[in-house]
């Protein structure tokens, strides 16, 4: 903030006024060069960079569509992972190119059963974020991939060659729709030297397409699918593909467009350690 | 000068009007409350529709415009108008999807073996910063009132001094100066908002 003193003051105006102008000195001294930065773009503006365009309806009304009703926060809602931080954690957001899906919103749907979400009444486009799943619980979603594990821990228990190698525990993406009110776990298992990867996960509503499961590097760039989600959540490790490489576990939301590339909306992800 | 009261004064009014109405939009748009995403759209979503367009072409920017409304909206409790302004914050939530979805697309191509589909080799990260800056700041001044607008023009394009300014506009010298510092003051805040999406 400017000083109060209105000599100080002007001084300020003058100096900043150099500085967006290119003097270096001037800069300098009034911000550490970042006004200078800022004076250099400013004045490099060209009449493209003031065009605005002017985008078809049909881009807020699919933004309407995705941010209104509580119970499409299953369809592509809650696109994009955290969206405030994506780091180098983040998943590729957004969906596959090449036209994998229209621009124009999946149609509003009825909360099923009859119920309204929890505090949203029966609002047709309660304009909120998402609140994640606190409303899908009583949008009578019904629990699809419900892992409860004992299938895997059982079969892994008269065994005696399998070992857990790693685990990893999963965390829903901030913003991302999951039901995860009960952790979701994944183990790695060395079965008499074949990997598997052993999810189970908490109680995820009912997908908009499907949900598929990845290895994913550290860098989201290099991914390995270990295809869609399997009711007793035993995957096989594809052979030659190492977890330490792809030590990422990360559950998508795919729809059922035909585009075999990650769909960019991740569910549930953790790092195995 | 001196004592009299300025009768383009009010103007400048709005000019503090339209500072107030962004801050409380910024806010509105925080704590999520009805109508602040239409707002936010409404003033932001030809920069960000731009922006996607010229980043990533005219095939991508409407699903990534509506990718950056939708993310933004569900993790709006995470802007924090401290941390920089909103419409710069919405541009870098759009750096960051326009960047993910060229390295897809890149990725993608590559794997289908198919690399005559790039036309034209797409833009790097670094110019993909460049314009949300552009932009960014393009914003600044595109959303002035043409007096206004003026005033900040001559700040940047001119050699003028304040008083030349001044007298060029035919603004009070105060209106000028305070005028020039609330622009700096926005453009900083715009560009700080680039890097909170980061």
């Amino acid at each position: 903030m400017p000083p109060h003193d209105p000599d100080e003051l002007a001084v300020r105006d003058e100096i900043e006024l150099r500085a967006v102008r290119g003097d270096v000195a001037a800069s300098r001294e009034a911000d550490g060069g970042e006004l200078g930065r800022l004076g250099r773009i400013v004045r490099s503006l060209t009449a493209d960079d003031l065009a605005r365009d002017e985008p078809p309806p049909a881009v807020w009304q699919g933004i309407l569509a995705r941010t209104s009703s509580p119970s499409s926060a299953g369809a592509p809602a809650g696109e994009g992972p955290d969206a405030g931080a994506p780091d180098a954690d983040a998943p590729p957001a957004g969906r596959a190119p090449a036209g994998a899906s229209p621009p124009a919103a999946p149609p509003l749907r009825a909360v099923e059963g009859g119920r309204p979400a929890s505090g949203g009444g029966a609002r047709p486009a309660a304009r909120r974020p998402p609140r994640p799943w606190a409303l899908a619980a009583a949008a009578a979603v019904l629990a699809l991939v419900v892992l409860v594990g004992g299938v895997a821990l059982a079969s892994r228990g008269d065994d005696g060659d399998t070992t857990v190698v790693a685990a990893a525990e999963l965390e829903p993406l901030p913003g991302e729709p999951t039901g995860a009110a009960s952790p979701s776990r994944a183990e790695l298992v060395d079965e008499s030297g074949r990997l598997q990867l052993d999810l189970s996960t908490a109680d995820l509503p009912e997908p908009d397409g499907y949900y598929e499961v990845w290895l994913i590097d550290t860098e989201v760039v290099g991914m390995v699918s270990l295809g869609p989600a399997r009711a007793d959540g035993v995957y096989d490790v594809p052979p030659g593909v190492d977890p330490a490489v792809f030590p990422v576990v990360d559950v998508s939301l795919e729809p059922a467009d035909g585009v075999p590339t990650h769909s960019g909306v991740s569910i549930l992800r953790g790092t195995l350690a | 000068v001196g004592t009299v009261p300025d009768p383009t004064e009010g103007h400048d009014c709005d000019d503090d009007g339209r500072a107030a109405e962004d801050a409380e939009l910024e806010l509105d748009f925080r704590a999520g409350k009805d109508g602040a995403l239409e707002a936010a759209y409404q003033r932001y979503g030809g920069t960000v529709h731009t922006f996607a367009r010229r980043a990533a072409g005219d095939d991508l920017a409407d699903e990534l415009t509506q990718d950056v409304f939708v993310a933004a909206w569900t993790s709006a409790a995470r802007f924090d108008p401290e941390r920089g302004a909103l419409g710069g914050w919405l541009i870098g939530i759009a750096r960051h999807k326009v960047v993910d979805a060229l390295r897809r697309r890149e990725r993608a191509a590559a794997r289908i073996e198919r690399a005559g589909v790039m036309s034209a080799s797409p833009p790097s990260a670094t110019e993909v910063d460049r314009l949300a800056e552009r932009l960014a700041l393009g914003d600044c001044l595109r959303l002035l009132r043409p007096e206004a607008r003026k005033v900040v023009e001559l700040a940047f394009w001119s050699d003028l001094t304040h008083e030349q300014i001044a007298a060029r506009t035919g603004r009070p010298l105060g209106t000028v100066k305070a005028q020039i510092r609330r622009s700096l003051a926005s453009m900083r805040r715009h560009l700080e908002g680039i890097d909170a999406a980061s």
